[in-house]
């Protein structure tokens, strides 16, 4: 066997096409790696903040009649919009003024607006404009950034101990209810102002700042969800949020940068099985549709038949050669993105470990790099090795390597459209559907997937089941061949 | 009577509703060169294929060494080699490479062995290009190297001298003949081209049809045929027909007959024509070739 193995793997590594097409993909993945070190996220910023959007905005006021009852609320909005840029616009470019505007003048200029045009109440117009007002002052102390975090502090603490005055009183079940709400948010906005002041994060969009600002709103949406009558979406995102949190508590803690989301090598390598596992397929595909097919159509099968093997050897020793060649695809492709991503990012970025959300225990947990790299590939084996079964099939059972692998590449990519078909359906035993059970990565971690009838158990027998079928058929037909005319 | 090398027993083979081969049953031994031989159509190649285990049998059976191509495989084409069809090999690697890679199937090939086979089918000097660029000559060359690396007992050739020309089909035949006679291989030559095999094969097997309708070793075939043929070289062959009218005769030339006769009616012949003033310049005992022992023997050709 070893032997049989050996001549194939000679055969497929005097192949040019094998070489060729590896070498497009590094290049496509250097590529990658050198645009997104070049990436600038203010790009979208600047057109919202942009003159374009200004006049645009502005010319389109001129459509809507705020005094025409159905057209109010879109000439408000509109014009909130306006006044708004113009209002961030007043503050420079990443100054953290601007980072403050951008945050909390929306809503005060969108009550001025609806206060004016719409409930036209003179009252709640004045004590909105003092709000603007006084938020201009606040961020008119243009040195120093601290002085206005610990104003919102003290503003803060003094609005819980009111509430907790509150809370003393008698009071029902919803005003209650409310007021805690209230007293939840103030604390949140607390700690985050007080840890800014602690460690001296201001808003510069560094990893804390932003780990502060989505802990924040996580944190508020959070109390929006009624814990007690949850639906199934409600759940989810409910587990999202949890997740979410609990990450940037570890960031915060540990002032560790841990987030994904930014560009470094490590993230980058990190999320590389899960970007760029079509690529594994289009080699291994490759390869697998042609090595049966291949020897029929250039006749060297009589060459291969007529040795002192049985068939089904001879088949096995083609079939382990695909797997061999799908191992070396993903270790030639992951070492080039190590080094790739190394070289556009830098090396450093490699030592930091993944840390990952664990469902089970609900906590971070630190997981070496390459660890969780290999959880996420074998996450997706059942997928590559029923694909490469799939293309090694047909490949026995039709002689055409053409359509083995056009066939399995047509699975490949319209496998995301009938899995949204089966969701969509709602129909129980369409979740054994070979596409549905073969992308393992829901369950990484603990985790549960968001379609409820996918079960973890049920994924790996019916890929198991999937296999055998496709592995009988083809042994099947290759022992009872006959060779024609080539 | 030593054990054949290779025995096929009522082989039949059947595709769908058309019988392509039907009861077929002959025997090699070692030593022997059979010369298979039959029109277009006639199964040869369905013949060998069955033989080495290409297609599957639909019944008879099939034993090479005494062990049965579908029981045994595996011990059965173990001491075989075989061409079928065209020498098929990889064209991006070179002689040498596609050699090693057969060699590699069998346990005792070794390296000195790969030398050999390509010192005797002549591609020393070109046994390191890649075989896309080798003539048709020189990749059948290879296809016989390849067939004869495991040192067989048994040699299936279909078709060999195809595309070799003269020197290479003198090659062909000598290697045969020196395999034959020194290593006492069995050798299973298909052919159409009759007047090369007739030179260096002992027995012959035609087949027609899907079926065998002669064995026999070459000589004898050859005798069975008819009365043997004379070839006259006259003065003159007017008038032929009501002095000859007792024999069978063919005006071959202006002045050449070939006349089916015995030995003992030569002398009657020739008095014939002495004393009706003819002069016969030459006489000479044609020997019927292979080719027309065959076409006798199958009477032209009509493929089903």
């Amino acid at each position: 066997m070893i032997k049989l193995i050996s001549n194939e793997l000679k055969k497929i590594f005097h192949k040019k096409s094998i070489y060729i097409t590896l070498g497009i993909f590094i290049a496509i993945l250097a590529l990658l790696n050198i645009v997104s070190s070049r990436i600038d996220f203010s790009d979208i910023e600047d057109y919202q903040f942009g003159e374009e959007n200004v006049q645009y905005l502005t010319s389109s006021l001129n459509d809507y009649n705020p005094d025409n009852y159905e057209e109010v609320d879109s000439y408000i909005s509109t014009k909130t919009e306006i006044d708004y840029i113009t209002f961030v616009n007043n503050y420079d470019n990443s100054s953290w003024q601007r980072k403050i505007a951008m945050e909390k003048a929306h809503e005060i200029i969108y009550n001025i607006n609806r206060a004016k045009y719409n409930s036209k109440d003179n009252d709640l117009l004045a004590t909105y404009e003092a709000e603007l007002e006084n938020l201009k002052l606040k961020l008119a102390n243009d040195d120093d950034w601290r002085i206005f975090v610990s104003e919102e502090k003290a503003v803060n603490e003094s609005k819980i101990n009111d509430i907790k005055k509150e809370l003393t009183n008698n009071l029902d079940k919803s005003s209650k209810e409310n007021l805690e709400k209230e007293l939840k948010t103030s604390e949140i906005h607390l700690y985050v102002l007080k840890y800014r002041l602690d460690n001296d994060v201001s808003y510069d969009n560094s990893y804390l700042d932003t780990a502060l600002i989505e802990y924040e709103s996580n944190n508020i949406t959070l109390l929006e969800i009624n814990k007690e009558n949850m639906s199934k979406e409600e759940e989810a995102q409910y587990n999202d949020l949890k997740k979410s949190i609990t990450t940037q508590e570890y960031i915060l803690e540990n002032k560790a940068d841990i987030s994904t989301s930014s560009y470094s090598a490590r993230n980058i390598f990190m999320s590389f099985i899960g970007d760029n596992y079509i690529f594994f397929i289009i080699l291994t595909v490759m390869i697998a549709g042609g090595i049966v097919a291949e020897e029929f159509s250039k006749g060297t099968i009589k060459m291969l038949l007529i040795r002192p093997y049985q068939r089904w050897k001879i088949l096995l020793s083609k079939y382990i050669t695909c797997f061999l060649i799908l191992l070396f695809t993903i270790g030639v492709l992951l070492l080039a993105q190590y080094i790739i991503g190394g070289f556009a990012f830098g090396f450093e970025s490699y030592s930091v470990p993944a840390i990952v959300y664990n469902y089970g225990s609900k906590s971070m947990v630190e997981v070496s790099l390459m660890k969780h790299i290999l959880l996420n590939l074998v996450a997706i084996l059942p997928m590559l090795i029923l694909l490469l079964t799939l293309a090694f099939t047909i490949s026995t059972v039709f002689t055409s390597s053409s359509l083995a692998i056009t066939l399995t590449l047509l699975t490949t990519f319209f496998s995301s459209v009938v899995n949204m078909m089966i969701i969509r359906s709602k129909i129980k035993i369409l979740s054994l559907f070979p596409t549905m059970v073969w992308d393992l990565t829901e369950f990484l971690y603990g985790g549960t997937p968001s379609y409820e009838y996918m079960k973890l158990n049920n994924c790996i027998i019916m890929s198991i089941v999937y296999l055998l079928i496709m592995i009988f058929i083809s042994f099947f037909v290759f022992k009872h061949k006959n060779v024609k005319n080539i | 009577m030593a054990e054949p090398i290779l025995k096929c027993e009522k082989l039949t083979k059947r595709f769908g509703t058309k019988t392509i081969l039907k009861d077929c049953s002959f025997e090699i031994f070692e030593g022997d060169i059979l010369a298979f031989i039959g029109p277009n159509g006639a199964g040869k190649t369905t013949t060998i294929k069955l033989i080495l285990g290409l297609q599957n049998i639909t019944s008879g059976n099939v034993l090479i060494n005494g062990y049965d191509v579908e029981k045994d495989f595996v011990k059965a084409i173990d001491k075989v080699g075989a061409i079928v069809e065209n020498p098929d090999l990889y064209m991006n690697l070179t002689g040498r490479q596609n050699l090693e890679l057969i060699a590699n199937y069998y346990k005792d090939v070794t390296k000195e062995r790969i030398d050999k086979v390509v010192e005797l089918t002549g591609l020393k000097n070109r046994i390191n290009d890649k075989v896309g660029k080798y003539s048709l000559g020189m990749r059948q060359r290879l296809g016989i190297a390849q067939a004869l690396l495991n040192s067989p007992k048994l040699l299936i050739l279909d078709e060999p001298t195809n595309g070799l020309d003269p020197e290479g089909i003198k090659e062909l035949r000598d290697l045969m003949v020196k395999l034959a006679k020194e290593e006492k291989i069995a050798i299973f030559v298909s052919s159409h081209n009759l007047s090369e095999l007739e030179s260096f094969c002992n027995k012959v097997c035609i087949i027609q049809n899907g079926s065998i309708i002669e064995t026999s070793e070459v000589n004898k075939l050859k005798k069975k045929a008819s009365k043997p043929v004379y070839t006259l070289e006259l003065s003159k062959t007017t008038g032929l027909k009501k002095l000859l009218s007792k024999y069978k005769f063919e005006i071959v030339d202006d002045n050449v007959i070939s006349i089916e006769i015995t030995k003992n009616d030569v002398p009657t012949v020739l008095k014939t024509l002495l004393d009706n003033k003819i002069k016969v310049f030459s006489c000479v005992e044609k020997e019927m070739s292979l080719e027309e022992a065959f076409l006798k023997r199958t009477g032209g050709n009509v493929i089903d």
